[in-house]
């Protein structure tokens, strides 16, 4: 059994890389690749400038890589094992990495001979005065660091200005000639496209201004080396602490899920700020939907035939095949509309009133009765509940059914009758414990569900869950939020498929898996 | 089997649970005494410093403003204009702000009440200038204030934390006099010093994701402190305008920002301050609001303006229709921007008078939706619209008014131009083109487009049938309709035309390459007056700009003088000269523009709608009416 669940668990890994992978890739390959939403600005006046933000983003995020180095990356970032330099931690937690190279600039043949050289790192000692609190050293270094790094960053940003200026001009002369095929499906240059036809901005009147343009990035590229050169001493003098634990070469420490480019704000945060609310929302639901459609289950294999196991299937059925979003409508329309019933409040998940409530409820100082924020929660979700919950009875109370009545015609049903065991202890004891393997499976596939969260409810009831920061990730292209969302579910998926494999066994001894 | 787990057992184990239960619940109950504890304490404090302040300034004589009166401005005999460049040009002095309409001396005009408006989509984050969508923008605007605004009626651009300012008239620099009174919601004063730093270190910082503001604002080389509450910002270039950029940005106090990393700012959600009348009451990196939860400003007690009646300010999300308006009604919300077809049904109940204003206005950003006609090559094959004519043809066979009542419901109003209609920039002689569809056929046939083979189909005089494609984007019935109706319309006078619909990303590549002969779109305004150079300029055909129309028709001399004229209204004589050739030209199909449409709770009084938008400071909450 150890050898069995260690081997599923190992191959959850490859299996995991599949999975992002593909959907990845997937996204990448529509129109407008990763990032598109960045891109994409319809109805935004300022085009120009335009050019530049989007290099200054591209720059930050990446997303000038192609497809399938970014998921490297990503896979390298969150790998807890990692090679290379480590990674240094700063006293607010970000992980602080050695300092990208800056990129080559495009077409420097035509400005000169040859590429100034890569700078070395400058090697640097922290200037400490003796007599310094731990504090004091560590915020000294800190600064230290922080100031190279916007200095680095700014040449960095002007290598990426001048290219942008190169690349309008280049465009420029491009479109006057009536040059084909300059740019690519994103309308990014093409400088291969250019190299090839170099003769053609030559001959261009605004060769000479090119030329300029051109040299310009490059000095603006030997600043950005020069700079690097300095910052990237500094991160060798350590000024944070290392991330982790291992070598120079190999060490372990913790994924890094990176930030949402859309959102720029950490996965992390993002997902530990919607989970909570779709965990509630299911926990509550789960137990209502076993606790109503289970013991109806049992009730309609009893009493098998009956009028009511006629009635509550064809009631469960139909409750089934009612469409969630016409339902949440409805209820907010009817249950929540004040001109009709009104019992509940119509979004989100306090009222105004709740922050000056206790958490439970109480008596206020004037001597009215106050719900308390946990009573007020619970009424606010209880519409997103409803419309969770109404449509899982079908198949649960089903699936109890069949199961049973499957037991029923057992022989140790009929050998327990015989001895004369009584009814009830019958259906109980015996024909449900063994009817529940099947609820346990189902269980297990409930589970990802409740974390993947519900698209449709999050929706109308404006709950800001799992569902919603999922699908938002897809239409923004949001590659980071994407990938971690993907990663979640289909971990859960597996670890909740390897769980049910083992209840299997537990549940049932015939099966093993030496 | 022996130690079977009986029903005693069962007892014991639910009674366990729930004394367990009860022990979190308590501790939690603890927690949220001590939050609310936490929350009061930081409220005294504040209140203790004001008194403080106030008391500083009765034992040292000085007269307390009344806080924005009409009457609290200095008047002209005590200006002091020493901090002047050049004593020869001209200096604007502005008045102490205050209401667009004045409250405060109203029958039952009273403080506090809470605000509540609801959102259509999520922002997803509100510290400024970081925060970008339109919905942030709203949150901060309550928070955080620039130099000047848009005054509420006239659009002019009017001094706010600014006193008064000096602009070269060659435009190459402007000085800025910071008003005494104005200080941050913390009681510290705006200084010249903010102001530099909100430029340079902060807007223009490379390590901040403050890109979108950073790559508009080029064209300000430099911002210094010349004292500590006069700043001078220097321009590249002069341009008409730089001035509206130079002080249209939000300050930001320097003190409380540089007390975070970069990190800490491009990660924040809600780290805004500023000296807006209202504030953030918890500006804690670790705990501060996040996407999904209520926004709540609180009223800044230590306001240097006008103060607001309203004590508290609430910003929420309902993403669907039904919903929304439901929390209307219901009262859980004071503010929602409805549908079109919400704001017909509701308007015409007879009780809703009573319960709702009920606003449709158009102001400044007000944006038109249009069809664009492919006025250059399309793949090196010049498409029919390179003719003026048949633009105007277009035009005339499409019933404006019609598509407005039928396709939105009736509550648009037909555009005319690239300057929406309250904008001063806008032509007001130029009437929208008729519907005239004789009109249409006679301005075709001069064109040399004719039936001539009797098909029911246009041809020219090489035989070759008026055909088109209309892109537009995938997704929206109104889109659908508009189509359907346009492909009719081209049909009824002999035209075919084929729709070609495509999702949004890819419409942004068909935009770059010129790949279509009509589409739809429609643009946005933020300002009174926009620079129509990025749109319309014959530059902007080059290099993938936004002049994807690549329309030619000379207007280039227009818009190269609006950027070098400084006069305000030269400028809007030459945007009228300007209009008049869109009109005459029709580049564009101008369909309607889009007024804004508001459901606000008529517990609030003093509610206005004004071209600038909506001034939630002026309003207060009286009793309602009825019940």
């Amino acid at each position: 059994m150890g050898v069995y669940i260690l081997r599923r668990l190992l191959l959850m890994i490859p299996t995991l890389i599949g999975i992002t992978f593909v959907v990845f890739m997937i996204i990448a390959l529509a129109p407008g690749g990763i990032g598109a939403s960045l891109r994409v600005s319809g109805g935004e006046m300022e085009a120009n400038t335009r050019a530049i933000r989007e290099a200054y983003l591209e720059d930050r995020y990446g997303l000038d890589a192609p497809a399938p180095v970014q998921y490297i990356r990503w896979l390298g970032r969150i790998s807890p094992i990692k090679f290379g330099t480590r990674d240094q931690i700063d006293p607010t937690g970000e992980f602080i990495r050695s300092p990208k190279t800056p990129k080559e600039p495009p077409l420097w043949s035509f400005f000169v001979e040859e590429l100034p050289e890569d700078a070395q790192p400058v090697p640097y000692e922290f200037d400490l005065s003796a007599g310094l609190t731990d504090a004091q050293i560590a915020e000294q270094k800190s600064r230290a660091y922080r100031r190279q790094s916007q200095a680095y960053s700014q040449a960095r940003a002007a290598m990426i200005a001048n290219k942008a200026l190169l690349d309008e001009l280049i465009g420029r002369i491009a479109d006057e000639n009536a040059l084909r095929g300059i740019r690519d499906s994103n309308g990014k240059i093409r400088y291969s496209v250019v190299e090839r036809n170099k003769d053609v901005f030559e001959n261009d009147a605004r060769w000479e201004e090119v030329q300029a343009q051109g040299n310009v990035l490059i000095d603006a590229y030997a600043e950005a080396w020069r700079q690097w050169g300095i910052l990237k001493g500094i991160f060798d003098a350590k000024p944070f602490p290392e991330a982790g634990f291992g070598t120079s070469w190999v060490s372990i420490s913790s994924p890094d899920f990176g930030r949402s480019f859309t959102k720029s704000r950490p996965v992390v945060d993002l997902i530990s700020d919607a989970i909570p609310i779709t965990i509630l929302l299911n926990l509550i639901a789960t137990p209502i939907i076993y606790f109503i459609a289970i013991p109806c289950g049992m009730l309609a294999a009893v009493r098998a035939g009956s009028m009511f196991d006629r009635l509550s299937g064809a009631f469960f059925i139909a409750l089934w095949s009612f469409p969630i979003p016409l339902a949440g409508v409805l209820a907010i329309g009817y249950l929540a509309n004040n001109d009709y019933l009104g019992w509940f409040p119509v979004s989100g998940l306090h009222s105004t009133a709740s922050e000056g409530y206790t958490y439970l409820p109480s008596v206020n100082a004037q001597g009215n009765w106050e719900p308390g924020y946990l009573l007020d929660l619970i009424w606010h979700v209880c519409l997103p509940v409803l419309c969770l919950v109404y449509g899982g009875f079908a198949v649960l109370s089903k699936q109890t059914r069949a199961a049973m009545l499957d037991n029923f015609n057992m022989d140790y049903v009929r050998t327990a009758k015989a001895k004369g065991v009584a009814g009830n202890t019958i259906v109980l004891r015996h024909v449900f414990r063994n009817s529940l393997l099947p609820l346990i499976t189902m269980f297990v596939t409930i589970f990802p569900a409740m974390l993947a969260g519900s698209v449709v409810i999050e929706q109308i009831f404006t709950v800001p869950g799992m569902g919603r920061l999922t699908l938002e990730s897809i239409n923004l292209r949001d590659r980071e939020l994407l990938l971690a969302n993907t990663l979640m579910i289909a971990g859960v998926n597996l670890i909740a498929l390897l769980l049910a494999d083992i209840l299997y066994a537990l549940a049932d001894p015939r099966i093993s898996y030496k | 089997m022996q130690n079977k787990f009986g029903l005693k057992d069962f007892v014991l184990l639910v009674l366990v649970v729930i004394v367990m239960v009860l022990g979190v619940l308590a501790m939690r109950q603890d927690d949220r005494r001590w939050e609310q504890n936490e929350t009061l304490v930081a409220k005294i404090d504040s209140i203790e410093q004001q008194l403080a302040r106030l008391e500083g300034k009765l034992e040292s004589g000085i007269i307390v403003s009344n806080g924005g009166g009409a009457n609290g401005s200095s008047s002209a005999a005590t200006r002091d204009e020493s901090w002047v460049r050049d004593p020869n040009v001209e200096v604007v002095w502005f008045d102490m702000p205050g209401f667009a309409s004045d409250p405060r001396d109203d029958e039952g005009y009273r403080i506090g009440g809470t605000f509540q408006e609801t959102f259509e989509a999520q922002p997803a984050k509100l510290t400024p200038i970081l925060g970008e969508d339109v919905y942030g923008r709203r949150v901060q605007d309550q928070v955080c204030e620039r130099l000047a605004e848009f005054d509420p009626e006239t659009l002019e651009l009017t001094g706010w934390l600014a006193e008064a300012w000096q602009y070269d008239p060659e435009g190459y620099w402007v000085r800025v006099k910071i008003r005494d009174i104005a200080r941050f919601s913390d009681g510290q004063p705006v200084t010249a010093e903010d102001v530099r730093w909100t430029f340079h270190d902060y807007i223009n910082n490379p390590e901040l994701e403050t890109e979108s503001l950073r790559s508009i604002l080029t064209q300000i080389e430099k911002v210094e402190v010349i004292d500590d509450k006069v700043v001078e910002i220097s321009f590249n270039e002069p341009d008409a305008y730089n001035l509206q950029a130079a002080l249209q940005f939000y300050i930001l106090p320097k003190h409380f920002y540089e007390k975070f990393t970069p990190t800490q700012i491009n990660q924040a959600t809600a780290l805004t301050m500023g000296s807006g009348p209202f504030k953030f009451a918890n500006l804690n990196p670790d705990n501060q609001w996040t996407p999904g939860e209520t926004a709540v400003l609180v009223r800044n007690e230590q306001y240097w303006g006008p103060k607001p009646a309203l004590s508290e300010l609430r910003f929420n999300v309902i993403q669907e229709d039904v919903p929304k308006l439901t929390a209307f009604t219901n009262g859980e919300t004071d503010m929602i921007n409805p549908s079109a077809p919400q704001f017909l049904e509701m308007t015409e109940r007879a009780d809703w008078e009573d319960r709702a204003h009920s606003l449709k206005w158009l102001n400044m950003r007000s944006g038109y939706l249009f069809i664009g006609w492919q006025c250059g090559p399309r793949d090196g094959r010049l498409t029919p619209f390179h003719d003026k004519r048949v633009r105007q043809a277009m035009t005339l066979n499409l019933d404006r008014e019609q598509m407005i009542r039928d396709i939105w419901a009736g509550l648009d109003y037909v555009a005319v131009g690239p300057n929406n209609p309250p904008s001063p920039a806008a032509n007001p002689e130029i009437e929208p083109w008729p519907y005239d569809p004789e009109r249409a056929l006679e301005l075709l046939a001069e064109a040399g487009w004719e039936d001539r083979d009797g098909n029911g189909i246009l041809e020219n005089a090489e035989g070759v049938e008026f055909e088109f494609e209309f892109t537009r984007a995938s997704g929206g019935q109104t889109a659908e309709r508009m189509q359907k109706y346009i492909v009719d319309r081209c049909a009824a006078i002999g035209i075919r035309c084929t729709p070609k619909i495509v999702d949004w990303a890819l419409y942004d590549q068909i935009l770059k390459n010129r790949d279509f002969d009509a589409i739809t779109l429609g643009w946005s305004a933020s300002a009174p007056e926009s620079d129509p150079k990025q749109i319309w300029h014959t530059d902007s055909i080059q290099n993938q700009g936004h002049n994807f129309i690549q329309w030619d028709g000379g207007q280039d001399q227009y818009i190269d003088g609006l950027k070098a004229e400084l006069d305000f209204d030269k400028r809007m004589k030459i945007f009228h000269q300007f209009h008049s050739l869109v009109h005459e030209e029709q580049p564009y199909t101008f369909i309607r523009v889009v007024p804004w449409k508001r459901f606000i709770s008529k517990e609030f009084t003093n509610v206005h709608p004004y071209p600038k938008g909506l001034e939630q400071r002026e309003y207060y909450t009286a009793p309602m009416q009825a019940n």
